[in-house]
């Protein structure tokens, strides 16, 4: 079954649960931990039903999530922690029904639907707006997604794939089988793993990384002013001038 | 009789004064060439690769050096393949001259069975024959002596040794450097932790198979562990908790390799010394030999020449005999 998510057909049922302390479910590279967190369930009315499609966390749960790769030259990516206070968690396949168990209670969503209208205020101009496709009931492939808007952090889990964009780790995309990591920040600059091995690396130094193999783009531009330079140095000496054989353009490229 | 004496005395003396003369140039020639010139500097001041490309960045200095090193390997390995051909080439010459230098000498003989005249030459020529295969001998001694040099050299120097820059610590950087390092440097003075990471170095690892592999278990892998982790050499997952090492680790790693490995270079160093050494008293005993064999030939040519003598004296007195009687008998 294929959702399309009309963000105006999401509303909450005003049942919940309470976790307690110390609870923890750990899915694929990512764990969730509850310090003492209030779920609220989430539904989308689908043809005259009500499906759940998700949660609205209220007091402290925390995200852990693995988005490192083995390279040649050591563990890249990062292990990431997040505290997921007052957001958004979304789970068309009910991933979470084993942590968070079917005892569901009446609970007061007053908090929680000011969270769920944020929520939709904000989806118009968000990646959910019109979205057509994002989980299939019937395929394996199951999608975890996590927004939230306090700590501006979204996380999106796949069978193979993990996705985080957030305001402190910038984007990262890790595919776990095939030791494949994507890291755009403004730590690392712009680095793509591929089966553990360095593919692209821009930002990091004066040197880049492109399919392997490392360009200094000083020392391109220096051979580039050399060739200038012999160049009118043997045009000088054709036409009888002064110039000297190591003519410099004297050109200063900073990088 | 006296008459002849004297002349087989003055051909004594006149051959002492030659083989004085060849001493002497033999002499000569083995200072000009083996001791004058210093083979370092010549190949230094005839070959100079280049190899160190000014790229007039300091950010560069580590990547200078790498390129430095490869160009340094490559030419290294084309040179080693040219002084192979070319100690082939000067033995194959050698051997050639040898041959020539037998050929030219049964020549003569076989001239000088035939005509008589050639005996006077005989001598001139084998002197000559056999100073010019001294000659080829002293300079293909002279080239090995050179290649073995380079050989030296290239031992000495160690070449592919990279040079890792690091800019110089200011005081308080000295001071955290200090306080800091050593526990650092700890974490890796343990076998078992350094194989710790020479196993992650593959890949990453679960705690099992790590277990399994070093033969420690439960605290006191524990305890290796976290010496590692604390140190950032190794990154626990935080969902399935395989370990893996970082870049940081791999460095540490590798810096442990780097000085073992130019410890044991170092240790090797002594070899090559103690090798030079043998290498000089090898070559002292070929010198040694040769002047053996040089002496021996003079000598040779010595005997020969008062075997000649002797004959000559013989056929002369038997000459004289002959005219002796002769007149006897006309009388």
């Amino acid at each position: 079954m294929i959702f399309n998510l009309d963000i105006d057909k999401v509303k909450l049922t005003g049942k919940g649960i309470k976790l307690k302390a110390g609870e923890e479910w750990t899915h694929e590279n990512m764990k969730l931990v509850s310090i003492a967190a209030e779920l609220h369930e989430v539904v989308i009315e689908n043809e005259e039903k009500e499906e759940r499609i998700g949660w609205i966390v209220l007091d402290d749960l925390v995200l852990y999530a693995d988005l490192t790769v083995h390279s040649s030259g050591g563990m890249l990516g990062q292990s990431i922690k997040e505290n997921i206070k007052y957001s958004a968690i979304i789970d068309f396949n009910n991933s979470l029904d084993e942590f968070i168990g079917p005892q569901l209670k009446d609970v007061d969503i007053s908090e929680s639907q000011k969270i769920l209208d944020e929520f939709k205020s904000r989806s118009h101009s968000n990646m959910f707006r019109n979205s057509k496709y994002l989980s299939d009931k019937d395929h394996d492939d199951k999608i975890l997604a996590i927004v939230s808007y306090q700590s501006g952090m979204l996380f999106v889990q796949t069978s193979d794939s993990t996705i985080v964009l957030s305001k402190d780790n910038g984007v990262l995309i890790v595919e776990r089988e095939n030791d494949s990591l994507v890291e755009i920040s403004t730590k690392a600059g712009v680095r793509i793993i591929k089966d553990g091995e360095e593919k692209i690396q821009i930002g990091k130094g004066p040197q880049m990384i492109i399919n392997g193999h490392i360009f200094d783009p000083s020392m391109i531009v220096r051979n580039i002013t050399k060739s200038f330079s012999k160049g009118f140095a043997h045009f000088g000496r054709h036409f009888g001038s002064d110039f000297r054989d190591d003519f410099d353009l004297d050109l200063d490229f900073d990088f | 009789m006296a008459e002849e004496r004297k002349r087989v005395e003055d051909e004594l003396s006149k051959i002492n004064e030659e083989m004085a003369e060849i001493k002497e140039m033999l002499k000569s020639k083995r200072t000009e060439s083996f001791e004058d010139t210093d083979p370092d500097e010549y190949f230094e001041n005839d070959f100079d690769p280049e190899i160190h490309i000014s790229l007039d960045d300091k950010n560069l200095g580590f990547d200078e050096e790498e390129i430095g090193t490869t160009i340094s390997e490559y030419l290294s390995s084309v040179i080693e393949g040219v002084q192979e051909n070319l100690k082939r080439s000067v033995d194959s010459m050698g051997q050639r001259f040898h041959s020539m230098e037998r050929n030219i000498g049964r020549d003569f003989a076989r001239e000088m069975k035939r005509d008589p005249e050639f005996r006077e030459k005989k001598r001139e020529v084998r002197r000559k024959a056999k100073e010019i295969g001294r000659k080829i001998r002293a300079s293909q001694k002279d080239m090995h002596r050179q290649f073995r040099n380079m050989e030296r050299r290239s031992r000495k120097t160690g070449r592919g040794r990279q040079v890792i820059h690091i800019h110089e610590f200011s005081e308080e950087e000295l001071d955290d450097f200090f306080n800091n390092a050593p526990a650092l440097m700890s974490a890796i003075a343990d076998p078992r932790r350094l194989k710790l990471l020479k196993l992650l170095e593959n890949g990453p690892a679960y705690q099992g198979e790590l277990s399994e592999q070093i033969g420690v278990k439960g605290g006191t892998f524990k305890h290796h562990m976290e010496s590692l982790m604390s140190s950032k050499f190794v990154h626990q997952e935080t969902t399935r908790g395989r370990y893996l090492i970082t870049q940081l680790g791999v460095e540490a790693l590798k810096l442990a390799e780097i000085v073992y490995k130019r410890f044991t270079d170092q240790e090797k160093e002594f070899d090559v010394k103690f090798e030079d050494d043998m290498d000089e008293l090898e070559e002292e005993a070929e010198n040694l030999e040769e002047e053996e064999q040089v002496l021996g030939d003079e000598a040779e040519n010595i005997r020969e020449e008062l075997e000649d003598l002797e004959e000559e004296a013989t056929l002369d007195e038997a000459e004289l005999e002959a005219e002796i009687s002769d007149a006897d008998e006309e009388e």
